[in-house]
């Protein structure tokens, strides 16, 4: 609610007027007299993400995402590779060029991360999605005792349904493309996550433009900017202030020869050696994979249901 | 939970050697598509015990043991990504022939670099070839027999793994590979490394593990029959005595190919495919 993405708390009478724009009593009804009110109700569930839940619509229960699935997947999401081929792009146009001219040295490449901050739900989006939950602390209107539905209108995409990644992957690709035809900058987003190619001789310029675009499409980024934050500096911090815990909130990662991305390593180090670039996945995603494996050996079973029953 | 660990293993693998771990991932899979708890028995304390066949079997635990190898942070396939590659690619076949009434079973393997720096000439293209063939061990075809009467796509895929065996060393100084597949079922497990079969989830498993040993960036297309290079050796076996064929294989002569050995591997390496993993790992070192 703090954020905008939201509505205050509503009772159903105060939601109709909101949403319709008009007196629950003048609402359309049907030939039966019922409330003409078309709608598309979901369940609500929430997978363990690293002690966070995160609410998902069941949108294959209620039909939507067989209704909305696309005939043809036009958004194609890049992988681990993308910052290795910007760079074997920049690798080959130093040393071949085009024009003809003399062959230069490879420059010290760098990458960077960013992550787009609520995504789903400040994306544009025409509708609007309802969400409704039972509170005991409130006062029911109607019958004076406690505890009430309370109502809530959400501006964006819902998670869970498949329409909402492509819907929402239309956005990053507008932006990448302005930020790489106006602003020359080696950018691509998987999702909401963003991956920043760029010289190290440029610091960081890439990533501030990328900042300021998503700024003025009102879309932030997921960066603090905080002075002491050591993930929004460009350079070391020193250690006095390093000492101070990094927002939680932020997941800004600026350039440097290593970054996370995709759940894999991405070693730039070798660049200009080299002229290689090495991906490893994360020592701790493999280490969860395991994990998970011997949680279900040490169970001796492992079901259809508690699989469901588990990631919802 | 079988969803979601199955979500992540192919991701985690995918992104870096296409198929290596994909073929053990079938069981969970499997698991997490079986219907539900229904047929949950009684017990006389009390209570419902989950089906058997929602236990935690054998297999289970053999792919839990593999992803616990594949995935240490010793053994964990590295990818690197060289950027000054403008050597074309080794060019490879590789062909299986069966036949069970006849009790012949040939695999044909052919090999061409056009990078070795043999000039072309009008009679033949620039670079190089070598070929190979060899007839099936009997532990592979007793094997596949156990399984399945179509033992030709197995076969498909056991030559494309001796392929990688016996030509392994040119992979040494970073090269690429383009190689050619005829066999549909082979192809599709070469590229993604999933099936649902049993032995060609063996193979694929194997096949992939080799390629990420190796550390070879690969692309696998497919060939009509008529255009299989590696037909005619892997003919070999079953038609040694013929003319035409010989006719046929003279023509790799006239090309200066070289006859090499056909490199298998062991039916331990083939069980246990870790093994061959840190084997090629250790030569390529």
């Amino acid at each position: 609610m703090e954020k905008g993405v939201l509505s205050a708390g509503f009772n159903l009478s105060e939601l109709i007027s909101f949403v319709m724009h008009c007196n629950p009593r003048d609402l359309p009804k049907d030939t039966d007299g019922n409330v003409d009110f078309p709608s598309r109700v979901s369940k609500r569930f929430g997978p363990d993400q690293l002690q966070k839940f995160r609410p998902i619509d069941d949108g294959t229960s209620n039909g939507l995402n067989y209704e909305l699935i696309l005939m043809l997947e036009i958004i194609a999401p890049i992988s681990a590779e993308y910052p290795a081929r910007v760079a074997s792009a920049i690798y080959q146009r130093f040393s071949h060029p085009p024009d003809g001219s003399q062959q230069r040295s490879m420059p010290e490449i760098t990458v960077a991360t960013d992550d787009v901050d609520m995504a789903y739900k400040r994306a544009p989006v025409s509708g609007y999605e309802i969400i409704a939950y039972f509170n005991p602390h409130v006062k029911c209107i109607a019958t004076g005792n406690m505890g009430d539905v309370v109502w809530h209108v959400s501006f964006g995409l819902p998670f869970g349904y498949v329409s909402s990644v492509s819907s929402w992957c239309r956005v990053p690709a507008l932006m990448a493309m302005v930020a790489r035809r106006k602003f020359a900058c080696l950018c691509d987003s998987y999702i909401d996550d963003w991956c920043i190619v760029d010289f190290a001789d440029a610091e960081s310029s890439s990533q501030d433009t990328l900042h300021v675009l998503h700024t003025a499409f009102k879309l932030p980024l997921a960066a603090c900017r905080q002075p002491y934050c050591a993930n929004c500096n460009k350079h070391p911090l020193p250690p006095s202030v390093q000492q101070r815990a990094n927002p939680a909130k932020c997941k800004r990662r600026r350039h440097a020869a290593f970054a996370d991305f995709l759940g894999f390593v991405i070693d730039f180090s070798f660049v200009t050696s080299t002229g290689c670039v090495i991906i490893k996945p994360k020592t701790e995603r493999c280490a969860r994979i395991l994990s998970e494996l011997d949680d279900c050996a040490e169970a001796l079973q492992l079901s259809p249901s508690l699989a469901k029953k588990n990631i919802r | 939970m079988l969803k979601k660990i199955f979500g992540k293993v192919s991701f985690l693998c995918t992104s870096l050697f296409g198929g290596v771990g994909r073929a053990p991932a079938r069981l969970l899979i499997q698991r997490a598509n079986l219907s539900s708890d229904k047929d949950s028995f009684a017990v006389p304390t009390g209570g419902l015990l989950p089906p058997r066949r929602h236990a935690w079997t054998a297999d289970l635990e053999d792919m839990r043991s593999f992803y616990t190898v594949i995935l240490s942070p010793e053994r964990i396939p590295v990818r690197v990504l060289f950027f000054d590659d403008h050597t074309p690619p080794i060019i490879g076949y590789s062909d299986g022939c069966s036949s069970v009434d006849k009790n012949v079973h040939g695999l044909g393997i052919v090999m061409w670099d056009v990078h070795d720096g043999t000039a072309a000439s009008p009679d033949k293209p620039a670079g190089s070839g070598q070929w190979a063939h060899d007839a099936c061990p009997l532990w592979f075809v007793d094997r596949c027999l156990a399984h399945t009467n179509k033992i030709i796509c197995p076969f498909e895929l056991y030559a494309s793994i001796c392929w990688m065996l016996t030509f392994r060393h040119m992979f040494k100084g970073n090269r690429r590979l383009a190689v050619y597949q005829d066999n549909g079922s082979a192809w599709s497990l070469m590229v993604h490394g999933f099936s649902d079969s049993v032995l060609m989830s063996e193979g694929g498993n194997v096949y992939h593990l080799v390629r990420a040993a190796l550390g070879v960036d690969k692309w696998t297309e497919h060939v009509p029959s008529l255009g299989q290079m590696a037909d005619l050796p892997s003919r070999w076996p079953e038609r040694h005595s013929d003319p035409k064929l010989r006719k046929h294989l003279t023509a790799f002569q006239k090309l200066n190919m070289s006859q090499v050995e056909l490199v298998h591997p062991s039916q331990d390496e083939w069980l246990s495919p870790i093994s061959l993993f840190d084997k090629i790992r250790l030569e390529m070192q």
